[in-house]
């Protein structure tokens, strides 16, 4: 130390610099200079000890902590299944589109702006919530890495979203439900939700096929979200499903639905067409629809599927099955002569009044006329306990077990707890309650032969985990037979011959009697009207305004290959008879149909003038006639149905029902038509009975072109039985004309010219039973 | 007088290890920015090495006892500049630190200062050796580097103000305070300091979370704690050999902050491991013993405290850095020397380092 020379008092801060040469550091320093090594050396140890706890004891903590952070899970939408039609025609299926989101984070302070911008280009419909300013900037605030500000969206909006440029902003592909044809179907389609969940009809009750299993991604993430990886397991896609309906019949179906729904101007209305052979449902039409494309729009009430979840009091419609149990029970023939009392029958000291004067009439013609006072004998006749098993057979009080959700199985009673009255009602469609596919099945069994089978949408569905298989069109062909062997759930409910009996005399409804809208042009038609007055249901009475206006039938009489129900709700304009309304919802749409499947004519095509003539004459004079019955019973059957039908929703309650209003019994039936043979429907109050009918007589006149030995329904009796017709090397057309002249059906067995037939010329065969012909070419 | 230099005095090996960690911080800042759009600055930072480089051999050609003659006037500059910066310097991120000058150039005056207290240093307390320092010499030493620290610290750059702490400890030190006086202003500067932050009035809230921070990352897991915690995932993620050039995910993946500056350690850390770590921590080490090796062969006292208060710099910056990356240490900003991506931070080493090869090469002149 001593060799430095110092300055004891410096006078400045610094010193003069002291340039003395000195080779060595003395001790002291040295050693303060190893200290600083030595700092040096220990704060290298304890970051090396550090380092070996982190990066060794602590490396899988760190790891784990690092794959957190880095990586996600997520679940990868299957796409979901396809909705064909029969001729796989595709009804639903899946498009990508585009979804914009947003980073939050990223945005900085310009969220609001952001928000503002974006919510101006997609908020395009003021019902949707999820597209506001105020949730969009809702959910940027809310999350830091992710908010949705628009899902599922078309390329216009994407499009301009895009030019703006936003920081943040990004898109993703997202499976999107498209339906093609926009609403045909759509109650039975149903809709789906944003995440891909069916939220109504087949989507809904599928919704697990269609689905498919979700894949799940394993991604890594920069901090930013940016996703850097890839994907682990692929998502199965969900099922295709092929349904039963025929999109060109549907399309059919809704188009003559909607000309009513324009002549009338209903409240809603359902048309359902069904294969009589096998019971799959061709088309289920529903008015007014929805665009399941944009089901934001349709309220919950355009969501429902009347066809299955409605009930109604189907009124003269159900005497079909009175008539055809009847028949089978065998306390009647169709010629046997009832005696309808002048219309007015007193059951268990109720009055039940046909609209008109009827007098002894054969049990086809109290058909014809609908007289309820006839079906009211013939029930009497079985008894209620061998009633109820038909009504029972029929299907009716029990679900269909049609593929889609919310089915009722509607409202019967079993006798036990019938009224002293109830008998009085039911055999003519009153204090009973069924939907439209109940109704239109126990006609299919009519138009069969007689054996129930059950109703369905769904033709087959793929199941891609077995494998996909080739899906091909199943073209729907009208058939002869039923399926061999009978799916599950089908029985023999009448016999074929009790089954062609109620045919011929249904035709004769056409032809002569409330259903004469619905003769069609070339070929036969069988059909029953029906007028139900419309329960209100928090009055438990029936209205007087509004009704139910009904068409069931089918055709070709002998072969049919379309049943038809066509239930209009509440026509607000004209008449609100069914055989007005909807008679000719059945005619246009069975003549489309049938022309459309090839069906061969069975009747000579009427020419113009012809045409013109027959609808003339059809003018059916209309009265009704009210009465009331037990309705508070019926409601009251509402208790037993299961938790979940959709007749207990809160506005069918009964509790909340007012009392019955006691007897409203307005009779205006007598009055209207002196004509003898017409007997209206029957008096129940909602079941507005069908409609006029003209005097038998003059039913040639009446259809008149058909060519046909009118006899056919008239001349039953002794000579029930004709001669086949030679038919051999004629066209089909022709062994058509020539078979139906005298009565019989023809099964076509092949095409070209006819070749073999059986039974053989000459034989004598009942009247409308069928001939096999076999044709070549 | 003549002074003759000459390179068979470089020190050469020193610069062998210098340029070996430069060019492993070019590779690490090459992997940290490749997938960002700070891409190509390993590009950069070569040329800043080459500036380095240049800039050190013109320095070690000039006598370092020159600069001791004019330093009081580069330090009265300096003051003047850190001033003025305060009230003309451009603003940037909240912090004075910048005075443009014309021609674009942005000139930060904290980062000279460093170098310039390092050399006034030197001269002070050399002139000094050989005596017991009193509290006056003491004191004047504090006021010489504390006004430029407040200067610094009003920016606010509360990184680059406390590098200048170790060169008055440093001076302090090695001027020869006795263990009595080194006590007292121990427990003197910790009450201040506890008093200070206790006041507020200094320290900025987000300077004071900043700097405790480290001790709970998982309490500000969105704020300094977050970069903490992902310092600490990156080194633990990258184990033993690391996850190999470039496939750091921390660091790829954007979780690290500024992996190519302040945390690069933790980068490297993680993809070459503890054992990258260790190489790279030895040769910290070899450099700073060949550095006090110079200071100890140094012809005269200044020369060693001039190397002193280099060595001081850096292993301050070191220890501080390294610290936080592995989480002893609070998050400050100060860069790691010689890794760190950044003109200012190679510009500083590199002519520290001139003046250490002067000073050498100065040995057996005379």
């Amino acid at each position: 130390m001593k060799q430095f020379s110092f300055n004891r008092k410096p006078s400045r801060a610094f010193p003069p610099v002291k340039t003395t040469r000195t080779g060595v550091v003395t001790p002291m320093r040295r050693l303060r200079v190893l200290y600083v090594l030595l700092f040096f050396s220990a704060w290298a140890l304890a970051i090396c000890f550090r380092l070996v706890l982190l990066q060794v004891f602590e490396h899988h903590e760190y790891v784990l902590r690092a794959a957190r952070q880095q990586q996600r899970t997520f679940e990868v939408a299957p796409r979901r299944g396809i909705l064909y039609d029969r001729n796989l025609h595709e009804l639903a299926m899946t498009v990508l589109a585009d979804s914009i989101y947003a980073v939050p984070s990223e945005m900085g302070t310009s969220k609001a702006q952001t928000a503002a911008a974006l919510a101006k280009i997609v908020h395009t419909d003021p019902s949707d919530s999820f597209t506001t300013e105020k949730q969009i900037l809702a959910r940027l605030r809310d999350s830091k890495n992710f908010a949705w500000v628009a899902r599922k969206q078309n390329e216009d909006v994407i499009a301009r979203v895009k030019a703006l440029g936003l920081k943040g902003i990004y898109f993703q592909k997202e499976f999107k439900r498209f339906y093609p044809d926009n609403d045909i179907a759509a109650q039975v389609l149903g809709y789906v939700g944003l995440d891909d969940n069916g939220l109504g009809g087949i989507e809904q009750k599928f919704d697990r096929q269609l689905h498919g299993t979700p894949g799940r991604m394993l991604t890594a993430l920069d901090a930013r979200r940016h996703v850097l990886g890839s994907e682990e397991r692929d998502p199965q896609a969900g099922d295709n499903l092929v349904l039963t309906v025929d999109s060109n019949i549907q399309f059919m179906a809704e188009q003559a639905l909607d000309h009513a729904m324009e002549r009338v101007k209903p409240l809603n209305g359902t048309v359902v067409v069904q294969d009589p052979h096998t019971g799959q449902i061709l088309a289920l039409a529903i008015r007014p629809a929805f665009n399941p494309n944009d089901f934001r729009h349709a309220t919950r009430d355009l969501l429902r599927d009347h066809a299955v979840s409605d009930v109604y009091e189907p009124g003269s419609t159900f005497k079909l099955v009175t008539y055809s149990a009847a028949l089978e029970e065998k306390v009647t023939n169709p010629n046997q002569m009832i005696d309808c009392q002048g219309g007015k029958i007193v059951v268990a000291g109720r009055t039940v009044h046909d609209d008109h004067y009827n007098g002894i009439l054969s049990t086809s013609q109290a058909l014809w006329e609908s007289s309820d006072v006839a079906a009211i004998k013939l029930a009497l006749r079985m008894g209620p306990q061998t009633f109820y098993k038909y009504i029972h057979a029929y299907g009716f009080g029990q679900k269909s077990g049609l593929e889609v959700p919310g089915e009722t199985r509607g409202l019967v009673k079993p006798p036990n707890r019938w009224q002293p009255t109830t008998i009085g009602s039911i055999p003519m469609g009153q204090e009973i309650g069924v939907t439209p596919v109940q109704l239109i099945t126990m006609v299919s069994t009519i138009a069969n032969g007689g054996m129930y089978l059950p109703p369905h949408l769904i033709l087959k569905s793929t199941d891609l985990r077995k494998g996909n298989p080739q899906l091909k069109p199943a073209t729907f062909h009208p058939g002869y037979d039923l399926p061999d062997p009978l799916p599950p759930g089908a029985h023999r409910v009448i016999s074929t011959y009790t089954a062609a009996e109620m045919r011929k005399m249904m035709q004769g409804v056409v032809l002569y009697g409330t259903g004469k809208n619905a003769q069609l042009n070339g070929y036969t038609s069988a059909g029953k009207t029906g007028t139900a007055q419309k329960i209100d249901v928090r009055t438990h009475t029936y209205s007087k305004t509004k009704y139910i206006a009904s068409f069931v039938g089918f055709a070709p009489v002998n072969n049919p290959a379309v049943s038809i129900a066509v239930i209009i709700d509440s026509p607000s304009v004209g008449s609100h008879f069914g055989s007005s309304v909807s008679a000719p919802v059945f005619n246009e749409l069975a003549q489309q149909v049938l022309e459309y499947l090839g069906v061969p004519h069975d009747e000579p095509l009427k020419t113009a003038p012809e045409l013109a003539k027959a609808r003339k004459a059809v003018q059916v004079k209309e009265v009704d006639s009210e009465q009331v019955g037990d309705l508070n019973g019926l409601f009251a059957e509402v208790n037993d149905l299961p938790a979940d039908d959709p007749l207990r929703a809160p506005e069918h309650d009964p509790k909340a029902a007012a009392p019955l209003a006691a007897g409203d019994n307005t009779l205006r039936a007598a009055t209207a038509a002196p004509a003898a043979t017409s007997d209206q429907s029957s008096a129940d109050a909602k079941v507005g009975a069908p409609p006029g009918l003209s005097p038998a007589p003059s039913a040639p006149a009446k259809a008149p072109a058909s060519p046909q030995p009118a006899g056919e329904p008239v001349t039953v009796d002794a000579r029930r039985r004709v001669a086949v017709p030679s038919v051999v090397g004629q066209s089909v057309r022709a062994v058509i004309e020539r078979a139906g002249a005298v009565g019989l059906g023809v099964q076509v067995l092949g095409d070209g010219i006819a070749r073999e037939q059986a039974p053989a010329p000459g034989t004598m065969v009942p009247v409308g039973a069928e001939i096999v012909v076999r044709f070549k070419r | 007088m003549r002074r003759f230099l000459s390179f068979r005095d470089f020190d050469w090996t020193l610069l062998g290890f210098v340029l070996v960690l430069s060019v492993i911080s070019i590779l690490e800042i090459y992997s940290a920015t490749m997938h960002t759009k700070f891409v190509g600055f390993e590009k950069m930072q070569m040329l800043w090495l080459a500036g380095g480089l240049v800039a050190m051999f013109t320095l070690s050609l000039i006598d370092y006892h020159r600069l001791l003659e004019i330093i009081h006037w580069i330090y009265g500059f300096c003051l003047v500049s850190l001033a003025a910066v305060l009230v003309v310097g451009t603003k940037v991120l909240g912090a004075r630190r910048w005075i443009k000058l014309p021609g674009g150039i942005h000139f930060q005056p904290s980062e000279w200062v460093k170098l310039v207290l390092i050399v006034a240093m030197a001269r002070y307390f050399a002139g000094l050796a050989g005596k017991t320092l009193t509290w006056v010499d003491v004191f004047k030493g504090m006021a010489m580097v504390g006004v430029p620290m407040l200067l610094v610290l009003k920016q606010p750059d509360l990184g680059t103000s406390l590098t200048y702490f170790p060169i008055l400890l440093c001076g302090l030190f090695l001027g020869g305070i006795d263990w009595k006086k080194a006590t007292i202003i121990g427990v003197v500067s910790v009450t201040l300091v506890g008093g200070i932050w206790m006041s507020g009035k200094v320290l900025k809230p987000y300077q004071k979370a900043r700097l405790t921070s480290f001790l709970n990352p998982d309490n500000d897991p969105k704020g300094t704690g977050y970069q903490i915690r992902q310092s600490l995932i990156a080194v633990g993620d990258g184990g033993v050999f690391g996850r190999g050039a470039t496939k750091g995910t921390q660091t790829q993946g954007d979780f690290l902050p500024i992996p190519y500056t302040d945390f690069i350690f933790a980068a490297f850390c993680e993809e070459h491991g503890f054992v990258g770590a260790t190489v790279v921590l030895l040769l910290y080490f070899l450099i700073l013993m060949r550095l006090i090796q110079n200071a100890q062969t140094a012809s005269d006292l200044p020369g060693t405290f001039l190397v002193m208060g280099v060595v001081a710099v850096l292993i301050f910056q070191i220890a501080v850095n390294v610290g936080m990356v592995v989480g002893l240490m609070p998050v400050t900003g100060i860069p790691l020397p010689l890794m760190s991506y950044g003109g200012s931070s190679v510009l500083f080493t590199f002519l520290a380092l001139g003046m250490v090869m002067n000073v050498r090469m100065s040995r057996f002149v005379n």
